[in-house]
């Protein structure tokens, strides 16, 4: 049996793993309710370095460096976690920011006010983005908060649509716009026969191009 | 059990959603069982689409594999 002492920096990689992964991590899989494979494939590659560590062939350095890298697949699953929330979440709230119905009848907030918010909302993702892709490598933590702060904006919004609405509004919004195309339709027909009999067609022609339409 | 100020919640859904404190749990495990058993359901592995989710430095090629469901159709259990 090997006597292996534990680095400090196992220590500090797991105060890291309970303190920053956790939260992010409970957050994206109650949001999804399923858990996401590419932060599953980051903890894998955490624990193959993290074996590294305890791999009595290895000298020092090569245990710090598998450290390290532990430390930056780690940094990859936080920040896997709070894009894939963000993703989630942007798709749902474009999809009533682009609709101006859903926008106006199922948010209960003044429509400028939840538009204002929601290009807020943009701004606050367009930041962390560039925040992340200038610290790629270095830093990620900064754009992490960053992303944070969107979210929490985003969840802000979701809290002022009315999920009930938005449930009814979508059926009655498809049956008015199929009456619509109908009423457009039977306009139409009605429209050419009589500009037909205004041509000075007898009325069996109006039928016989009637029947032609069919 | 103790309980942080409303501003210093580390979580944005988890607390509020199930009214708990996540520095109760110490591992994924923790939490998977915990939503499992709000959900009443296992929780399933799924793919992530989005391109601007990271997977570099995997070692292992990526593929489904429902060992269970291989399993039960070795057994001749279902088709």
């Amino acid at each position: 049996m090997h006597e292996t002492q534990v680095p400090d920096g196992l220590y500090e990689l797991f105060n890291y793993y309970r303190d920053e992964f956790l939260p992010v991590y409970a957050d994206v899989v109650v949001y999804l309710a399923y858990k996401p494979d590419a932060v599953r494939m980051e903890i894998e590659n955490v624990l193959s370095h993290v074996a590294k560590v305890f791999d009595p062939k290895l000298d020092d350095i090569t245990k710090n460096a598998n450290l390290e890298k532990a430390k930056r697949h780690l940094d990859r699953a936080i920040l896997d976690c709070v894009k894939i929330t963000w993703i989630e979440l942007s798709q749902y709230l474009d999809q009533i920011n682009s609709d101006e119905s859903l926008r106006r009848y199922c948010v209960n907030m003044p429509e400028h006010e939840f538009v204002k918010k929601y290009t807020e909302y943009l701004d606050l993702l367009a930041k962390a983005r560039v925040t992340e892709m200038t610290h790629v490598g270095v830093t990620p933590l900064k754009s992490i908060n960053e992303y944070k702060q969107a979210i929490r904006l985003g969840k802000e919004l979701t809290g002022h649509i009315d999920n009930s609405k938005v449930k009814s509004f979508v059926p009655f919004k498809n049956k008015t716009n199929m009456v619509s195309i109908i009423v457009s339709f039977f306009s139409g027909v009605v429209a050419s026969l009589v500009a037909t009999w205004m041509c000075g067609c007898s009325l069996s022609d109006c039928v016989d191009l009637l029947r032609g339409l069919v | 059990m103790i309980r942080r100020a409303e501003g210093a919640k580390k979580t944005i859904f988890f607390e509020e959603m199930y009214g708990t404190d996540i520095t109760q749990f110490r591992s994924t495990g923790e939490v998977d069982s915990f939503i499992e058993g709000k959900l009443g359901r296992k929780l399933e592995t799924k793919r992530s689409s989005s391109n601007l989710v990271s997977q570099s430095g995997d070692v292992f090629p990526e593929g489904r594999y429902d060992v269970d469901h291989k399993f039960r159709r070795m057994l001749g259990l279902e088709k």
